[in-house]
C-alpha cells in the first residue's frame, strides 16, 4: 500500500491526471494479505453534471466517473468552462456562478435543517425549494440543470448579472415525474415492473 | 407508460444509433456508462444518487444509490447485486472533499434466492480516493430484495426497483450525438455543438426510462454517525469498484 501511496504522492506532484493514478493501480486487485483492493470504476454525486458537460470524445466522462472529488477543479472544471462560455455561449460571471456550484461534484446536504430535501439547495441558499439539499425523488434535476445551463436561474438569483444568452426551448426537457409510483415508507423507490 | 410503445421507443432509438437493442444499456439515466469497461459491467453502473430525510424517523436521513440500469422486467428474477463489486456511499463531514467516512456495501451470492447483502456503519475508510480495501465492520448481513437492520439504528435495502429517474434521453441524444458515442461508436468531431436547439413539446417529450427497473441499494442512517465532529453540512457521493 505504501508503493502506491507514494506513486500517488509522486503523480500528483508532477501535476497529472487522476486518471493516470488509477491506471497506475488498477494491476491491483489483491493486497499482500489476500485482501482485495477495489479499484474505483464510477463516481455519480449530482445527476447530468458530468453527461451535460463533459463529452465522450477524449474520454472526458470517463475521467470524471474515475477521479476524486479534490481533481474536479482540475478536470470536470473545464468540461463546465468550455461548455458554458462556448455551447452555451454564458458570461464569463455566469459560468463562474456555475463552476462554484458543481466543482466538486459532490451532493451537498446540511443535516442541521429540517426537510423537504432540495437539489442543490444548499449552494442555492433554498431558492431550489429547501435548505437541506441533497436530492429528493421528485426533485426535476435535469430541469433544474437546463434552467442554471440556458436559463435565467443564476441572474434571477442576483449571482450574477443577466447576460441576454437564455435559450428559452432548451430550459426544460418537459418530462416530469409522473411516470413513477415512489412509496411513503422505506425503501421509497418504487416496486419493479 | 405502456410496454408496446416503450418497445417501439427503444427500437427507434435503437434504430437510429443503429446498434443492437441490448447496446442501448451503455447509456442510461442521469450517468451513462461511457466506457468499454463499464458497459460490459453494469453493476458497476451509477445510475443515481438520492439524499432526503427519513419520513418515519427524524433522526435519520436515507441515502441511496442505484446501478445496473434498464432492466426489463424479464430480467428482475435474476439480477442481483455484483458479488465482485464494492460500492461505497462516501461523506466528506470536515469540508475538504475528501472521505472522512464511508458505509460500504457489498454482496456474497450470485442468485436472488440466496444472496446476502452486508452494509457496514459510516467508517473511517482503510484508505480516501481511489483504491479501497473492505473495512472490519460489516453488521449483520441482510436477504437480497428484503429491508433488514445492518445494526442498531440503521435500515437498508438492496433489490429491485422500478428507475426512479425521469428526462428524455432520446431527445437528449439528438440534441448531443457525442453522448451516444458509447452505443453507437460514431464519434462526433464537433461534440459539444449541439444539433437541435430544442426539446421536444409537452406530450410530445418521452420518459425515456419508464417501465426500466434498477438494482437500488437504499439505507436510512442517523444524522449524528454522519455529522462527526463538523458543522452539519456534509458532501456525499457515491462510488463502485472493482
Amino acid at each position: 500500500m505504501s508503493a502506491i501511496k507514494i506513486a500517488t504522492i509522486t503523480i500528483t506532484l508532477l501535476g497529472l491526471s487522476g486518471v493516470m493514478l488509477v491506471a497506475g493501480c488498477s494491476s491491483s486487485s489483491t493486497g499482500g494479505s489476500g485482501t482485495k483492493t477495489y479499484t474505483q470504476m464510477d463516481r455519480l454525486a449530482n445527476p447530468a453534471i458530468n453527461e451535460v458537460f463533459a463529452t465522450v470524445a477524449n474520454n472526458r466522462h470517463q475521467t470524471n466517473d474515475q477521479d476524486r472529488p479534490v481533481d474536479d477543479p482540475m478536470e470536470l472544471a473545464n468540461d463546465v468552462d468550455s461548455f458554458m462560455t462556448g455551447t452555451a455561449g454564458r458570461s464569463t460571471a455566469i459560468t463562474n456562478v456555475v463552476k462554484a456550484v458543481v466543482v466538486p461534484d459532490t451532493m451537498v446536504i446540511d443535516l442541521t435543517k429540517s426537510g423537504p430535501a432540495a437539489y442543490l439547495g444548499v449552494q442555492t441558499n433554498g431558492a431550489t425549494g429547501g435548505k437541506f439539499g441533497g436530492r429528493a425523488l421528485t426533485d426535476d434535476v435535469i430541469d433544474t440543470s437546463l434552467g442554471i445551463i440556458f436559463g435565467g436561474t443564476i441572474p434571477a438569483l442576483g449571482l450574477a448579472p443577466d447576460d441576454g444568452k437564455e435559450i428559452a426551448t432548451l430550459t426544460s426537457d418537459n418530462v416530469g415525474p409522473g411516470a413513477k409510483h415512489f412509496t411513503g415508507t422505506f425503501p421509497f423507490i418504487g416496486a419493479p415492473h | 407508460m405502456k410496454s408496446t410503445r416503450k418497445a417501439k421507443i427503444l427500437l427507434a432509438l435503437a434504430a437510429a444509433v443503429a446498434v443492437p437493442v441490448a447496446f442501448v444499456a451503455r447509456v442510461h439515466g442521469s450517468d451513462h456508462a461511457d466506457t468499454p469497461a463499464l458497459a460490459a459491467r453494469p453493476g458497476a453502473d451509477i445510475t443515481d444518487v438520492f439524499a432526503f430525510p427519513d419520513p418515519a424517523n427524524a433522526a435519520n436521513v436515507i441515502l441511496a444509490m442505484d446501478v445496473h440500469p434498464l432492466i426489463t422486467p424479464g430480467q428482475i428474477s435474476s439480477v442481483v447485486l455484483d458479488p465482485d463489486v464494492l460500492y461505497q456511499f462516501k461523506i466528506d463531514n470536515s469540508g475538504d472533499h475528501v472521505e472522512d467516512l464511508v458505509i460500504q456495501v457489498h454482496a456474497e451470492g450470485s442468485s436472488p434466492a440466496t444472496q446476502r447483502v452486508f452494509f457496514s456503519t459510516p467508517v473511517r475508510p482503510n484508505e480516501t480516493g481511489t483504491s479501497n480495501t473492505l473495512v472490519g465492520s460489516t453488521g449483520t448481513s441482510g436477504a437480497f430484495n428484503s429491508t433488514f437492520s445492518p445494526t442498531t439504528g440503521m435500515t437498508a435495502f438492496v433489490g429491485p426497483r422500478e428507475d426512479p429517474f425521469f428526462f428524455d434521453l432520446s431527445q437528449f441524444f439528438t440534441i448531443f450525438p457525442d453522448r451516444a458515442t458509447p452505443i453507437n461508436g460514431k464519434a462526433v468531431s464537433d461534440p459539444n455543438v449541439p444539433k437541435s436547439t430544442t426539446w421536444r413539446a409537452p406530450g410530445v417529450a418521452t420518459d425515456f426510462l419508464a417501465g426500466y427497473n434498477v438494482i437500488s441499494i437504499v439505507v436510512s442512517v442517523p444524522k449524528a454517525s454522519l455529522k462527526g465532529s463538523g458543522t452539519g453540512k456534509i458532501n456525499l457521493w457515491a462510488t463502485t469498484g472493482v
